[in-house]
């Protein structure tokens, strides 16, 4: 081999080298960033954060992997006007299916309605029976089921006719796997029982399971606040109030 | 049919250490009396025996049945069945307690302390480690459905009401409650409450016809059965005139004695402090008579179940009542009795009293007819929707002294009546045994079970 050849399998192994420098530099990004991310975002709804953190580490990964193609020496702007092709089709043609997925997020917290509850919207009228990713599905008076797209919640007049809506908090809570769900649900409640005196003491809380993925739990707080009025305040204080406990925990059972 | 049960008491409780491998034991290799006891109370007598009959029967593949059991063994097998004890820690568990002994006494109209509402007390620290409780369980039943793949789960006692809400199926759900439901109890505004437990079951099952419309007045509104409890009749032989005569002088009970006896757990609800007023003005008119209280303390009090102190400190102040009446030759207090002595105990006597101020049922009457004595019980009992007055027994308003002093002399003064309502009980019995409970179960579960709209019972 000669001296021409060794310095090409040099740099050949250089760039090798940079490259997964650069993936290895966009993980710990991607990882960084997420954790700081989820610190930052205590106050707006789990499920919300985990869709900002998801996409932010996706657009870490997509500038770290272009920046590795660069180094490698390939051409650059086919591969970008594919990557921004895709994204502007991706995103034309999940535009609907996107708000609606986002709108579900807000349904509960900031508009007060649960499967159960008797509204009107859009025209249409009828019991909940079902809040899916996509749509809502109304029972209304004839048995018929009208299925609403969620996004209409945000953009249209709707109005919850149940009892005791206009009271209700719906917290969203997001248990880890790592932490025993029975010790986690009763120190949950007890938190909860220290804003007593801005609830409607006829109706203590209730802690419902939602659904298990083998590495969290998706849970709900139902609770009545005593004054509509302080329903934002109150599920923005004790949100974070349990977003902190549960970090407590997660601690103590990881020591 | 593969049962899933959850109840709080355990069916089976250990005496002493006895170790089994990887913690399992098998109870057939161990004897009744020195390594274990029967929990006592009805809920453990009633589902026993309807466990074994369905198994018998060949509707029953497989139960397992999940109860609180902090000091016993992780599995526990009988007869076929499965036990699963639940443990939690020693601090929640008094909670648990605290708890439970609240609600226990709210629904049974008697909570002398606050909180005397069931929201009030769900607002308490104690009342989140109630839940835990019900959490570990419903996680527990969870979890072996995994594994076992149940068709039905069956839910026993007031304190599992919340492990239906947690349990997260839409396999069916069936819910026993086992002590009072009384209108004039719970008002209308723990309906929202109580009404969201009670609704995430399929159906609901009470002990007595009077119990359903209370609970569709807290907004009940799934099926609803009435279930009178049963017992199995075989589980109570007819013992020697040797074993009456040794358990009479082992008491002092005298040939000429008319010995009256009342049944019930060392609880200020089961009304013994009312019997022994009674007693104290029966007695100067027929100073040959004999009450001979039997039972001790629930799983609840005992040292092996929560530990709550509750049957001591009671057992305390009725001597204390004995000694202050003068009643020390008329009152008995023979503590826990083996079955076979109980049934010397139902031999022996001429009636039996159930003056409890509350009472889900009251099986220990049913033992008593099975047994031909009539029995003086409490129109607050469940069974006394059962009882035809002055036929199988009779029917007292027992915070009134006098008029149980005088339905006792009524029964004391008669022997001839006493035997004509004995006979009389003799046949109302058939109302509690195990082969109509077990019909009338079976119904419930198919009914439940394949969903059929109809409402037995």
């Amino acid at each position: 081999m000669n001296l021409v050849e060794v310095m090409d399998v040099t740099l050949v192994l250089v760039r090798v080298a940079v490259v997964a420098g650069i993936l290895l530099a966009t993980f710990i990004s991607a990882r960084f960033v997420g954790t700081i991310l989820r610190k930052g975002l205590r106050l707006v709804p789990p499920l919300v954060a985990d869709q900002v953190v998801r996409w932010v580490s996706v657009f870490i990964w997509l500038v770290g992997l272009l920046l590795a193609v660069n180094q490698l020496g390939l051409n650059l702007d086919i591969l970008l006007l594919l990557i921004a092709v895709a994204g502007v089709t991706f995103a034309i043609a999940s535009k609907d299916i996107l708000s609606n997925i986002v709108s579900k997020y807000f349904l509960g917290i900031y508009i007060p309605i649960k499967s159960g509850d008797s509204i009107q919207i859009a025209g249409f009228s009828g019991k909940v029976v079902e809040i899916n990713q996509i749509a809502t599905l109304l029972l209304d008076d004839e048995g018929y089921v009208v299925a609403v797209p969620n996004s209409v919640f945000v953009k249209d007049v709707c109005v919850n006719k149940s009892s005791l809506a206009s009271q209700r908090v719906t917290i969203p809570v997001s248990i880890s796997s790592k932490i025993s769900l029975p010790k986690a649900e009763a120190e949950l409640l007890k938190l909860v029982y220290k804003y007593k005196v801005h609830l409607d003491q006829r109706f203590p809380p209730i802690f419902t399971v939602k659904s298990r993925g083998s590495s969290q739990v998706e849970a709900e707080l139902v609770l009545l606040v005593a004054r509509p009025e302080i329903r934002e305040t109150l599920a923005a204080e004790l949100g974070s109030k349990i977003r902190e406990r549960l970090d407590d925990l997660s601690r103590e059972d990881g020591k | 049919m593969r049962l899933a049960l959850c109840s709080q008491t355990p069916l089976i409780r250990l005496i002493r250490n006895v170790k089994g491998s990887d913690n399992v034991l098998d109870i057939s290799l161990l004897k009744e009396g020195e390594d274990y006891v029967f929990s006592p109370g009805g809920v453990t007598r009633m589902v026993y025996p309807l466990l074994r009959h369905m198994i018998q029967k060949g509707v029953l593949e497989k139960a397992c049945w999940v109860s609180l059991n902090p000091r016993g063994p992780d599995r526990v097998w009988i007869d076929g069945i499965e036990l699963i004890n639940v443990k939690i820690d020693e601090p929640y568990l008094k909670s648990y307690g605290v708890v439970k002994e609240q609600m226990w006494k709210i629904f049974h109209g008697i909570s002398d302390d606050p909180p005397s509402s069931i929201t009030e007390l769900a607002w308490l620290d104690d009342y989140a480690y109630y839940n835990l409780y019900n959490r570990v369980c419903s996680e527990t039943l969870m979890e072996l459905d995994r594994r076992k793949d149940f068709d039905l789960f069956y839910i026993h006692d007031f304190q599992q009401i919340p492990t239906g809400h947690m349990l997260a199926t839409l396999k069916p759900k069936v819910f026993r409650w086992h002590i009072p439901f009384d209108e004039k109890v719970v008002p209308a505004d723990w309906a929202p409450f109580l009404g969201k437990y009670f609704n995430s079951y399929d159906a609901v099952v009470v002990s007595c016809r009077s119990y359903l419309a209370s609970l569709r007045k807290i907004g009940y509104e799934g099926k609803a059965y009435h279930v009178y409890p049963y017992i199995d009749f075989s589980e109570y032989p007819v013992p020697s005139s040797q074993k009456i005569r040794e358990l009479s002088d082992r008491f002092a009970l005298g040939d000429d004695d008319v010995v009256i006896a009342l049944v019930a757990r060392l609880d200020p609800m089961k009304g013994h402090d009312l019997a022994i007023k009674a007693m104290a003005k029966v007695v100067k008119r027929f100073p040959k008579v004999k009450l001979v209280i039997v039972g001790d303390g629930s799983f609840s009090s005992s040292r092996q179940g929560l530990g709550l102190s509750k049957a001591e400190l009671w057992k305390q102040k009725l001597t204390s009542l004995v000694e202050n009446l003068g009643l020390s030759g008329n009152v008995v207090f023979t503590g826990h009795l083996s079955q076979e002595e109980l049934g010397c105990v139902y031999a022996r006597c001429d009636f039996t009293l159930l003056p409890s101020r509350a009472e889900g049922f009251g099986l220990v009457v049913a033992e008593s007819w099975l047994y031909g004595k009539p029995a003086i019980v409490s129109s607050s009992a469940g069974i006394a929707e059962l009882v035809e007055n002055e036929s199988t027994g009779l029917l007292v308003n027992t915070e009134n002294t006098d008029e149980v002093a005088e339905a006792m002399s009524k029964l004391i003064g008669d022997e001839k009546l006493r035997l004509e309502m004995g006979e009389n009980a003799r046949k109302a019995v058939e109302l509690c045994s195990i082969e109509r409970g077990l019909n009338d179960e079976l119904k419930v579960l198919k009914a439940v079970g394949e969903g059929e709209q109809d409402e037995p019972g």
